[in-house]
C-alpha cells in the first residue's frame, strides 16, 4: 500500500532516474552493474517521444526537346527526358526532450519504373548531427549545422527574382530544399557553440558564438566523373596545361578548416547592435597528400590529389559592425528606420612569382599577404501613412576592394548548371552557362537526382557502354541541381564568376561580398493594404580596380514590379476563393559597360520580365500560371571578351532570348505543401558570331561549320514541359 | 499511451525494489539482484511491441601528426579525421518472444567541398532472435555471437592485465566497428538453436545446442583485388549436448567445418582452374566439470573443468581430369580363309572414348588430440576474494580446431597516417612492417566514407595487382568502375572475425606482442604446459592479478615462459568517495627459449572522477620486443659487385628490437549513461633498433602526436 502511494507521488521518469542514481551511490562496489542499469534506464527514457518529420518531393517531368536547326535529326540522343522520381527525407530526432539530442535525416530516393526489380534506388544520409543545450543560454551542435553571421562574414548569397510567379517559385524552393539550403544560412559540418544571455533592458542581450568546421577533406576524386568537377577536364594530363584550369576539379590536396567566433551585444532592449567577428580559414599543409592517377597513356603517375590547384589557403577575416533601430528607440509604430554598418578586412596569404629572382633568371614563388577590405551600409526606412498605405525603402551601399576575399561569404548557392535534356549535349553540360542547350530557366527551376543517364552512343552491348562514357558523367546516377552548399576555393570562385549567368548574376555574383565593387542598391516599396504592392529597384555599381587593359566596369540595374489582388475589395467575392486572385509582374534591366582601352566599349545588356497569374476557384485549388522572358545582348567586344575568359564559350554569343511559360492547377495545403500539375514551354533563340571560331563547344552538335558561310549562326530550340509535382513537409 | 505509462510504472517499481534490496543486501547478492533488474529492464524495453529505434551517435575529430627521419619531404605528415557516425538499431517485435533486429550505420565525414552524392546507409546487423516454447529454447537467426567450449567454438581474446580505462574504451570501440566484442563468442551468420530443460528430477539441466553458419561464400570474387580470392563455399555445423547435476556437468561437443564441393564446381565455368582445394575439419570433444559452489554454498569453493578433443583434418584437391574409357564390343564379320564364300565369325573390337570428370584427391590428412584440465579454488573470506586456477594442457601438433583458434587481432596494418610515404629505399621493408605497431592496432580504427573511383575500387582485367602497364587492363571492366556517383564506406581496423583454414595459419604472420605462447588460445596446436592464474581483491580496495605459464612445443625444442602481474588500488572504495579514483599498474613478460624472442608490456593507468560528471583518464603503455637471436632481416636484389649483369640479395636492415610507447590522457564529461564528451591527447612512439648494411646499430623513430575530441550519445 505504501509502495503504491509512493509510486503515485513520483511524477516523471526524470525524477525516477535521479532517485535511482542516488540509490546507486550506496552500491559503489557494484559499479559495473550500476553503469549498465543506468544505461538501460537512460535508453528507455530516451525513447520517450521519438520525433519523426521530413519532406517528400515527388516530381514527374517530361521535357521534350526540338530544334529547327536539327530537322535532319543529326543529334540522335533522346528528344524527351523523363525525370520521374520520389525523394523522401525522413528526419528523426532521438531523445527529443532531453538536453542532448540526435538528429538524422535518411534520404530515400526512387526513380519511377517497374521494369527492373529496383523500385527503391538508394537510402543516403544528407544530415547527421548531435545537438544540445545547457540551461537556456547555451546551445551547441556537432555534425551538420546551418549558421549565418552577416553578409560579409558567414553567409550564402542567393538569387532574387522580383515578383516571381508562384508556379516557378515553388520549383525553386524544391530545388533549394533538395540541397538542404535554408535562406542565406551557410551549411557546415563541425562544431558550433552559441551563447545567448539577456541581461536587462539597458545592457540588452549578449550573443557569443564560436565554430570550427572542416570545409574540405583530402579525398581522391575521379577526374572523369560527375562528382567534384566543375568542368569536364578535357585532358587528364597530370602536368597542368592551359586547358586544366585551377579550380576545375574540386578535389583537395589538404584538409581545409574554418575557425570562427562572433560576439554581438544588443543593448537598449536589442535596439542597438555592436558586433565583432573573427574568422580563420586555412589549409593544413601537413596533410598535403599524393595519390596515383592515370594519365593519358593509361599509366599510373604519383601526383598530388589535385595536381591542377596546389595553392594553400591562409585567410583571416575580421569584421566589426554596428547598428541602430531608431524607430524602435523612438517607440514609433509607424516609422521604420534602422541601419547597420559593417566593415570587414581580410588577410590572405598568396603565392606570387618572385620578380626579383625572375630578373636573375630564377623562377620561384614567394608568399605574400594580400589585404582586402569591404564595407556594407544597410538602411531600411519606411513609413506607415495610415492603415492602408505604407512606404518602405531598403538600401545597401558597398565598397569592396579588389583584394577582398572571404570564401565563406562569397560562395554562391546558385551555380548555373544544365538540367533539362542533358543527354542532348553530352559532356558539354559541364560548361554550364556556356553549354549549347543552356537556359537560365532550366538552371534556376529544375532539378533531378537522375538515375539513368544515357550513354553518348545508344546501344545495349558492352562496347556501346564502354565507348559511350562522357567526360562529365558516367553511366550511373548523378544529381543535377544548380543549388549547392559548397564552400569554394579562391580559384574555384574565379572560375565560377566566369561561368556565372549574366541574366541572373551580373552585378553581384557573390552577393554583397562580391569583390571589386562599389555602389549601391535601393528598393522602394509601396503597399496598399492587402490589395496591391509595387516596388522599384535601382542599383549602380562600379569596379574599384579595373582589369588589365580595361577601364573600370560599371553595372546598372533598374526595374520595377507590382502584385495586385484586384478582387480583394469586392464585397460580393470576399468570402469566395476568388478574392485571392493575384496578378503580378516585374521588369528588370541589367547592364555592364566596360571600356576595352584603345579598342572600344564592351556592353552587355539583359532584361528579365516576369508575369504571374493566380486564380483560386475552390478552397485550396487554383489555376496558376507564369511567364518569363530574358533578353541578353552583347556587342562584339563583350561577346569576344567572354569567348576568351569563359571556359566553353568558344563562339561569341551576340544575342539570346529565352522565354518560359507554364500554367496548371495548384492544390496548396500550406506554405510548404502543395500539389501542382502544369504544362509549359521553354524557348531559346541565340545568335552567335561564328566568323572567327575554330572550336564550337557552346554550339549544338548539329551545327556544321563547313556549311556556315555567313559567319553568323542562329540557334533556336524549345523544351515542351509536362510536370506534376508534390511537395509535402511534415 | 497506456503501454508507455505501464512501462514507466514498471520502471519505478523496479527502482523501489532496488532500494529495498540495497538496504540489506551483501555485495554479491546485490550484483545478482542488479542482474535480475537489468533483465527486467530489458524485458520492459523488449515488451514494447512494434518497432523501436535506438542506437549510438558519435562525432569526433582525430588528428595524428607524424614525425620520422626517413619521411619524404613531400609526404603528408598529418592525418585528420572529422566525422559524425550513427549506429541506428531497429527492433521489430512481432511477438513477446521474438525480436527482429536491424542495425544500420550512417556516416558523414565533415566537409563542404563538393556535392556529396549518394552517401549510403550501411546495414551492419540483421538478426531474428527469440526465446520460445516457454523460454526453454533460444534461437538466433542471421548474425549471431555464440561460443561452445575452448576447443570447439570459441574466440581467443588478448588479455591485458589492468588495462587503463582510457585504452580499453578505444579497444572496445575499435572492436565494435567490426561488430566484435571482448567476449569469447564467435561472430557468425547462420542459425543457432539452444535448448535448456531446466530442473528435471535429480538433474539440474539438460542442454542441447545446434549451430550452423556459412563462413565463406563463393561470390563474384574474380575481379576484386581488395578481398580474398578464396573459392570456398565454406560452412560450419556444430552441436553439443550435456547434462548438469550435483554441481557437475558432462557434455559432448562436435563441430564440422567443410567446403561444399558442388557449389565450387558449379561456378568453375567451362575453363576451370587446374585444381580447387578443399579443407575439412572436424572436432569431437568431451567436456566435464565440477563446481562445489553448485552443490553447497560455502565461503570456499573448488572445482575442476576439463575437455578432451579429437580432431580430424583433410586437405583435398579437386580437378577436372580427362578420363579415357575403353569399350570392347563383339563384331560379326566374314572370314574367307577357309572358303571362298566365307564364314560368319565374331571378333572383339576395342574402342576408346574420353570424357572430363571431376576427381577428388586427398593431399594431406592429419588427426590429433588435445586436452586440458583446470582445477580451481575460489574463496570469499574476511573481505578477501580469491580466484585461483591452474591449467594443464597437452595438444598434439596435428590437432586443429578452426572454429576455436583464430584470434580477432592477428597482425599490424597501417591505421594512422597511412598516406605517409618514406624516402629511404634501404629501409623499405622495415617501414612496411613497422610503420605502425601493436599499440596503434589495438587501440585505433578509422572509418571513412569516400567517393568510389578507380583509385580505391580497382578492377583490372584478370590481374590481381595494380598494373603499371595500362594496356593490359580491360577497358570495359574499368569503365564499369567509373561509378563515382556515390560514396563507399571504408575502414582501417586491425580486428576481424574471419577464421583460418589450417594452411592459412602462418605463425610468422602473427604479431608476437599478443599471446606469444598460445596465439590460438587453448586450441593452439603443438603445445604442452601449465598456466596458472590468480585474481584476488580485498574488499575491492586492492586488486591483484597474476599469470604464469610455461608452455612447450612438442615437435621442436622451444618453450615459452610468460609472467604477468597486475595491481590496482581503488582509492574511491577505500575512502568511500562518490567519484572514481583508482590507479592501476601491470607488467607482463613473455619469452621464447630458442630465439630468445622477448616481449615486455608495462601498463599504468589512473582514473580520477570529480564533480560527479567529470573525470580525468590517463594511461601509459610500453611494449618492448627483443627479437633476440633471430632478428628480422630485410633486403632486396641489388647489382652484384662481381658481375654487373647479375643481381644478388643484399640484407639492408636487420631489426633487433622495437619499443612502442603510448601515452594518452584526457578529460571526460558524462552527459548521460554511456553518453560523454571527451578531449584527449597523447603520443604514440615506435622506436625500431636495427643493424644497417655494414652492421652499424641505428634507431628508426616513428612518432605520432595525437589529439582527439569525441562526443558520444546513447539513445
Amino acid at each position: 500500500m505504501n509502495m503504491n502511494l509512493t509510486i503515485q507521488k513520483i511524477k516523471g521518469a526524470r525524477m525516477a532516474r535521479k532517485f535511482l542514481v542516488s540509490i546507486l551511490l550506496i552500491a559503489l562496489s557494484v559499479s559495473a552493474s550500476t553503469s549498465l542499469l543506468e544505461q538501460k534506464v537512460d535508453s528507455i527514457e530516451a525513447k520517450r517521444g521519438l520525433q519523426v518529420g521530413g519532406d517528400i518531393r515527388a516530381v514527374l517531368l517530361n521535357s521534350t526537346f526540338s530544334s529547327k536547326q536539327d530537322l535532319d535529326g543529326i543529334n540522335r540522343m533522346p528528344d524527351t527526358e523523363r525525370m520521374q522520381f520520389v525523394n523522401a527525407d525522413l528526419a528523426f530526432t532521438f531523445r527529443p526532450w532531453e538536453p542532448v539530442r540526435v538528429n538524422a535525416i535518411l534520404r530515400m530516393q526512387a526513380g519511377m519504373q517497374n521494369y527492373f526489380a529496383s523500385p527503391s534506388k538508394s537510402i543516403s544520409t544528407p544530415w547527421l548531427n548531435i545537438e544540445g543545450n545547457i540551461a537556456s543560454s547555451f546551445y551547441w551542435v556537432v555534425g551538420n549545422f546551418r549558421q549565418q553571421y552577416s553578409p560579409l562574414t558567414l553567409y550564402t548569397p542567393g538569387i532574387d527574382v522580383m515578383y516571381e510567379p508562384l508556379v516557378f517559385a515553388q520549383k525553386r524552393q524544391m530545388a533549394q530544399e533538395q540541397s538542404m539550403l535554408d535562406g542565406n544560412q551557410r551549411l557546415l559540418q563541425g562544431a558550433n557553440l552559441q551563447f545567448r544571455h539577456y541581461f536587462n533592458k539597458s545592457v540588452g542581450e549578449l550573443r557569443a558564438e564560436a565554430l570550427a568546421a572542416r570545409l574540405r577533406r583530402v579525398q581522391v576524386l575521379d577526374f572523369t566523373g560527375a562528382v567534384g568537377n566543375i568542368l569536364p577536364n578535357p585532358d587528364q594530363n597530370l602536368i597542368p596545361t592551359e586547358k586544366d584550369i585551377p579550380g576545375a576539379s574540386l578535389a583537395s590536396n589538404m584538409d581545409k578548416f574554418l575557425l570562427s567566433s562572433n560576439i554581438e551585444l544588443l543593448p537598449l532592449d536589442k535596439n542597438l547592435l555592436i558586433g565583432f567577428t573573427w574568422m580563420y580559414i586555412f589549409d593544413d599543409k601537413k596533410s598535403f597528400t599524393y595519390t596515383y592517377h592515370k594519365d593519358d597513356n593509361d599509366d599510373f603517375q604519383f601526383t598530388p590529389v589535385n595536381p591542377f590547384d596546389l595553392s594553400e589557403q591562409k585567410t583571416s577575416v575580421m569584421s566589426a559592425r554596428a547598428g541602430v533601430d531608431v524607430a524602435k528607440i523612438l517607440n514609433s509604430d509607424k516609422l521604420t528606420l534602422n541601419t547597420v554598418v559593417e566593415f570587414a578586412t581580410d588577410n590572405d596569404q598568396v603565392e606570387k612569382l618572385n620578380l626579383k629572382a625572375f630578373e636573375n633568371g630564377v623562377i620561384e614563388l614567394k608568399k605574400e599577404d594580400e589585404r582586402g577590405t569591404a564595407l556594407l551600409v544597410s538602411l531600411d526606412a519606411g513609413y506607415k501613412i495610415n492603415s492602408s498605405w505604407s512606404l518602405a525603402l531598403q538600401s545597401n551601399v558597398i565598397r569592396n576592394d579588389s583584394l577582398w576575399f572571404n570564401n565563406l561569404a562569397q560562395s554562391p548557392q546558385f551555380f548555373a548548371r544544365r538540367i533539362l535534356n542533358t543527354d542532348k549535349d553530352g559532356h558539354n553540360i559541364k560548361y554550364g552557362v556556356n553549354a549549347p542547350l543552356y537556359s537560365s530557366f532550366g538552371a534556376l527551376y529544375y532539378f533531378s537526382p537522375k538515375f539513368t543517364p544515357v550513354a553518348t552512343t545508344l546501344g545495349t552491348d558492352d562496347n556501346a557502354i564502354g565507348s559511350g562514357q562522357t567526360k562529365s558523367y558516367n553511366i550511373a546516377p548523378f544529381n543535377k541541381n544548380s543549388w549547392t552548399s559548397t564552400v569554394y576555393t579562391k580559384s574555384e570562385l574565379a572560375l565560377l564568376e566566369s561561368l556565372s549567368d549574366p541574366a541572373l548574376q551580373l552585378a553581384l555574383p557573390n552577393g554583397f561580398a562580391t569583390a571589386n565593387r562599389q555602389g549601391g542598391t535601393a528598393t522602394l516599396k509601396v503597399n496598399w493594404s492587402d490589395f496591391a504592392e509595387a516596388q522599384g529597384l535601382y542599383s549602380i555599381y562600379r569596379q574599384v580596380k579595373p582589369m588589365a587593359s580595361f577601364d573600370k566596369a560599371s553595372y546598372v540595374e533598374y526595374g520595377g514590379g507590382a502584385k495586385v489582388l484586384p478582387l480583394k475589395g469586392v464585397n460580393a467575392l470576399s468570402k469566395t476563393p476568388f478574392s485571392e486572385l493575384a496578378i503580378s509582374g516585374s521588369y528588370k534591366h541589367a547592364q555592364r559597360k566596360v571600356e576595352f582601352i584603345s579598342v572600344g566599349n564592351s556592353n552587355l545588356n539583359t532584361d528579365f520580365i516576369n508575369a504571374g497569374l493566380y486564380i483560386p476557384f475552390l478552397p485550396r485549388l487554383a489555376l496558376s500560371g507564369g511567364f518569363q522572358l530574358i533578353n541578353t545582348e552583347m556587342n562584339d567586344i563583350a561577346a569576344s571578351f567572354r569567348a576568351v575568359t569563359s571556359p566553353g564559350h568558344d563562339v561569341p554569343l551576340l544575342k539570346g532570348t529565352q522565354t518560359q511559360w507554364m500554367a496548371g492547377i495548384d492544390y496548396g495545403f500550406s506554405e510548404n505543401a502543395w500539389l501542382n500539375m502544369s504544362v509549359g514551354q521553354i524557348g531559346v533563340k541565340n545568335t552567335y558570331n561564328t566568323s572567327s571560331s575554330t572550336e564550337y563547344k557552346n554550339l549544338p552538335s548539329y551545327y556544321v561549320a563547313d556549311s556556315d558561310e555567313t559567319g553568323s549562326y542562329k540557334h533556336s530550340y524549345t523544351q515542351y514541359l509536362i510536370e506534376a509535382s508534390i511537395n509535402v513537409g511534415f | 499511451m497506456k503501454l508507455k505509462k505501464n512501462m514507466h510504472t514498471m520502471v519505478f517499481k523496479i527502482v523501489l525494489l532496488f532500494f529495498a534490496v540495497t538496504a540489506f543486501a551483501t555485495t554479491d547478492s546485490l550484483v545478482q539482484k542488479q542482474e535480475v533488474m537489468i533483465q527486467k529492464l530489458d524485458s520492459i524495453d523488449n515488451s514494447v511491441m512494434g518497432l523501436r529505434l535506438g542506437g549510438t551517435a558519435t562525432a569526433g575529430f582525430v588528428s595524428s601528426k607524424l614525425t620520422s627521419d626517413p619521411l619524404s619531404p613531400n609526404s603528408p605528415t598529418r592525418d585528420n579525421q572529422a566525422y559524425t557516425h550513427l549506429k541506428l538499431r531497429l527492433d521489430a517485435r512481432p511477438s513477446k518472444e521474438t525480436n527482429a533486429r536491424v542495425e544500420l550505420t550512417l556516416h558523414k565525414d565533415w566537409h563542404q567541398a563538393q556535392e556529396e552524392g549518394i552517401n549510403p546507409v550501411i546495414g551492419r546487423w540483421f538478426s531474428y532472435d527469440g526465446k520460445i516454447l516457454n523460454k526453454i529454447v533460444d534461437f538466433n537467426f542471421g548474425f549471431l555471437r555464440v561460443s561452445d567450449t575452448p576447443l570447439t567454438l570459441f574466440t581467443p581474446q588478448s588479455e591485458i592485465l589492468q588495462e587503463p580505462t582510457i585504452f580499453k574504451e578505444h579497444r572496445v570501440d575499435a572492436l565494435a566497428d567490426r561488430n566484435l566484442d571482448t567476449t569469447n563468442n564467435r561472430l557468425l551468420q547462420g542459425l543457432n538453436v539452444h535448448y535448456n530443460s531446466g530442473k528435471l528430477g535429480v538433474l539440474d539441466n539438460i542442454y542441447a545446442q545446434a549451430t550452423g553458419a556459412r563462413l565463406r561464400a563463393t561470390a563474384k570474387k574474380y575481379d576484386q583485388v581488395f578481398f580474398d580470392f578464396d573459392w570456398s563455399d565454406r560452412y560450419f555445423a556444430g552441436g553439443r549436448t550435456g547434462l548438469e547435476a550435483y554441481g557437475a556437468h558432462l557434455g559432448l561437443n562436435y563441430v564440422n567445418t567443410f567446403d561444399r564441393i558442388r557449389s565450387t564446381r558449379a561456378v568453375a565455368g567451362p575453363n576451370p582452374l587446374a585444381a580447387y582445394f578443399y579443407d575439412f575439419n572436424k572436432v569431437f570433444t568431451v567436456d566435464a566439470g565440477f563446481d562445489s559452489k553448485n552443490l553447497v554454498s560455502l565461503p570456499i569453493s573448488f572445482g575442476v573443468d576439463g575437455e578432451f578433443a579429437m580432431s580430424n583434418w583433410r586437405y583435398r584437391a579437386d580437378s577436372l581430369t580427362q578420363k579415357t574409357k575403353t569399350h570392347y564390343s563383339l563384331i560379326e564379320g566374314i572370314s574367307r580363309i577357309n572358303s571362298y564364300e566365307g564364314e560368319s565369325s565374331f571378333y572383339v573390337q576395342k574402342t576408346e572414348s574420353t570424357s572430363k570428370d571431376w576427381k577428388l584427391k586427398t593431399l594431406l590428412k592429419e588427426d590429433g588430440n588435445a586436452f586440458y584440465v583446470t582445477p580451481f579454488v575460489k574463496a570469499d573470506l574476511f573481505g578477501f576474494n580469491l580466484d585461483l586456477k591452474a591449467t594443464y594442457l597437452q595438444n598434439d601438433s596435428n590437432f586443429w580446431a578452426e572454429m576455436a583458434s583464430t584470434p580477432l587481432y592477428q597482425r599490424n596494418i597501417s591505421i594512422l597516417n597511412a598516406d605517409a610515404f618514406y624516402d629511404n629505399q634501404l629501409l623499405d621493408g622495415v617501414i612496411a612492417s613497422f610503420r605502425s605497431g601493436n599499440l596503434e592496432n589495438l587501440y585505433f580504427s578509422i572509418y571513412n566514407s569516400n567517393v568510389l573511383n578507380r583509385q580505391n575500387l580497382m578492377t583490372i582485367n584478370a590481374s590481381t595487382t595494380l598494373e603499371s602497364d595500362g594496356t593490359s587492363d580491360s577497358r570495359f571492366v574499368l569503365s564499369r568502375l567509373y561509378n563515382n556517383y556515390k560514396l563507399g564506406h571504408f575502414y582501417k581496423n586491425a580486428y576481424n572475425a574471419n577464421t583460418w583454414k589450417r594452411l592459412e595459419f602462418l605463425v610468422d604472420d602473427l604479431d608476437p606482442s599478443v599471446n606469444m605462447a598460445l596465439p590460438l588460445g587453448l586450441a593452439t596446436p603443438d603445445r604442452q604446459g601449465v598456466l596458472v592464474s590468480l585474481d584476488a581483491d580485498y574488499k575491492k580496495w586492492f586488486e591483484l592479478n597474476a599469470r604464469f605459464s610455461k608452455i612447450e612445443r612438442q615437435s621442436i625444442d622451444i618453450d615459452y615462459t610468460t609472467i604477468a602481474v597486475g595491481l590496482k588500488a581503488n582509492v574511491d572504495e577505500i575512502f568511500a568517495l562518490h567519484n572514481d579514483l583508482n590507479i592501476a599498474f601491470s607488467a607482463e613478460e613473455a619469452k621464447e627459449s630458442k630465439s630468445e624472442l622477448k616481449t615486455t608490456r608495462l601498463n599504468a593507468g589512473v582514473d580520477i572522477g570529480f564533480l560527479s560528471k567529470w573525470s580525468v583518464l590517463a594511461g601509459l603503455q610500453i611494449l618492448n620486443k627483443d627479437f633476440g637471436k633471430d632478428p628480422v632481416s630485410f633486403g632486396g636484389l641489388y647489382p652484384s659487385p662481381d658481375d654487373p649483369n647479375a643481381e644478388v640479395f643484399v640484407t639492408t636492415a636487420t631489426v633487433q628490437k622495437t619499443q612502442e610507447l603510448f601515452a594518452l590522457g584526457g578529460l571526460k564529461y558524462k552527459i548521460a549513461p554511456n553518453s560523454s564528451l571527451s578531449l584527449q591527447g597523447g603520443v604514440l612512439n615506435n622506436s625500431i633498433t636495427y643493424l644497417d648494411m655494414i652492421g652499424k646499430k641505428n634507431d628508426l623513430d616513428i612518432d605520432k602526436f595525437i589529439i582527439m575530441a569525441g562526443l558520444k550519445v546513447n539513445f
